[in-house]
């Protein structure tokens, strides 16, 4: 069988990303001709308006519906979709994305409020772990976000998150602040 | 841009002036600020600083000095409220820090919003390899199965007991003294003294372990009805020899712990 046949079928049951350096060593070929292939692959699955597309999200390859075929794929199943995260929740999320690793301390005195079950809804949703214990008193929980993390928002590593600089308020958000704290 | 000013007792940047001021290096009432203002509006005037922020900025640090000068010209102010209105700008500085890195973060995560639900459009396989390929697991234990279960079932292989199941304290480093020989102890000196205290049953005691024995011993005892206790007064239990009759059938309780 051909490598391109066998890149396939790989990606094809692939239950998480796979790694470039996973498929040259199953494979059997260089790293450089994985790519080759991915990229065969990928524009073939474009070119033919196929229904799935190639993605690289957490650090692997790993194929995907194509957004146009999501109301068909509604309507087959049966399982209702995830509800959304609370905007604090979000928040709590935005947080530990930009300053991993963080303790729940930290999180909820940046925040001003307790966010403790924040942070419980983003574990048990798998989007953060702890990843680590602090060796001071209490032994404080380090949360870190997941590959799942990445995957959900389509992003290859942590790196392609919006830089927070962008998100800064501007000048006259500034101004209003200054002067509602004034006095 | 800097906004320099010339006086008597300073020369240099505006907002340093001021905050000298704050800091008490520099006497306010020795700083003219008419002189400042007169300054800056011939440069004005000359066409040099025109812009906004600029002018904004001086009007401020004017308007700080003003009032930091006549806060200090009126009699009836302490020196030390400068102190406090210092520490009052620092904690709006630091609130005002928070305040931003909130709002940076309330933005940012309406991006990630908008990114995860662009990404859960994007459907994907949610089981994994056939396990026909793949090889599969070994089958899970039954929940019911224990572990006495299992020593059960290797009993019956190999023809012996299990081992009743044993609670492992050997990581605690016990040197506990025996209740029985509390028990026997007090029963010898109850017969020999009839009555005695609680207190002076103890008084040979070293450790609080011990009087902890000695005490599970009399209530062992007590409970026995070989002795008899009443709590007299708070600080003392006064311990004393059952009549005969109350503990005849001490054999069929059997043997003391």
């Amino acid at each position: 069988m051909n490598r391109q046949a066998a890149l396939e079928a790989l990606l094809f049951v692939a239950e998480a990303p796979i790694q470039e350096r996973d498929l040259a060593r199953v494979l059997e070929i260089p790293p450089e001709s994985v790519n080759t292939h991915l990229a065969e692959f990928a524009r073939g699955l474009q070119h033919e308006d196929r229904g799935i597309v190639l993605r690289f999200v957490a650090g692997g390859w790993r194929l995907f519906t194509k957004p146009e075929a999501l109301p068909y794929l509604e309507r087959l199943s049966t399982t209702d979709s995830v509800t959304r995260l609370s905007n604090a929740a979000l928040e709590v999320l935005a947080v530990v994305a930009y300053r991993q690793p963080v303790t729940r301390g930290q999180v909820s005195e940046l925040r001003g409020v307790d966010s403790a079950s924040a942070i419980r809804t983003l574990v048990r949703r798998g989007l953060i772990e702890v990843t680590d214990r602090l060796s001071i008193p209490g032994n404080p929980a380090v949360y870190s976000t997941t590959d799942l993390f990445l995957e959900s928002l389509g992003i290859g590593d942590l790196t392609e998150l919006p830089p927070l600089a962008e998100h800064m308020p501007d000048g006259d958000v500034l101004e209003s602040l200054d002067h509602s704290t004034a006095g | 841009m800097t906004l320099e000013v010339r006086t008597e007792v300073f020369s240099g940047p505006l907002d340093l002036l001021v905050q000298l001021i704050h800091r008490q290096f520099v006497d306010v009432t020795k700083v003219e600020i008419s002189g400042i203002v007169g300054d800056f509006l011939e440069r004005r005037e000359s066409g040099l600083e025109q812009e906004m922020n600029t002018m904004s900025t001086f009007l401020m640090l004017i308007a700080m000095l003003m009032h930091l000068k006549a806060r200090f010209l009126l009699p009836d102010e302490e020196p030390a409220d400068l102190e406090e209105e210092l520490a009052l700008l620092d904690e709006r500085d630091r609130i005002l820090a928070r305040l931003l890195t909130l709002l940076t973060f309330q933005d940012v995560a309406t991006v990630l919003r908008h990114r995860m639900d662009e990404s859960a459009r994007y459907l994907k396989r949610a089981v994994g390899i056939d396990q026909e390929v793949g090889g599969s697991p070994p089958p899970a234990l039954p929940s019911d199965v224990t572990p006495r279960t299992l020593a059960e079932l290797a009993a019956d292989l190999t023809g012996t007991e299990p081992p009743e199941p044993e609670i492992d304290i050997d990581h605690l480093d016990l040197d506990l003294p025996s209740v029985v020989d509390a028990m026997d102890d007090i029963r010898a000196r109850i017969s020999a003294q009839v009555e005695s205290t609680f207190e002076r049953l103890v008084a040979h005691c070293t450790s609080r372990v011990e009087v902890a024995a000695y005490f599970l011993a009399v209530l062992e005892l007590a409970r026995w009805g070989i002795v008899s206790v009443a709590q007299v007064r708070p600080s003392e239990i006064a311990v004393r020899r059952a009549p005969v009759s109350e503990h005849p059938s001490m054999n069929g309780l059997g043997e003391p712990l």
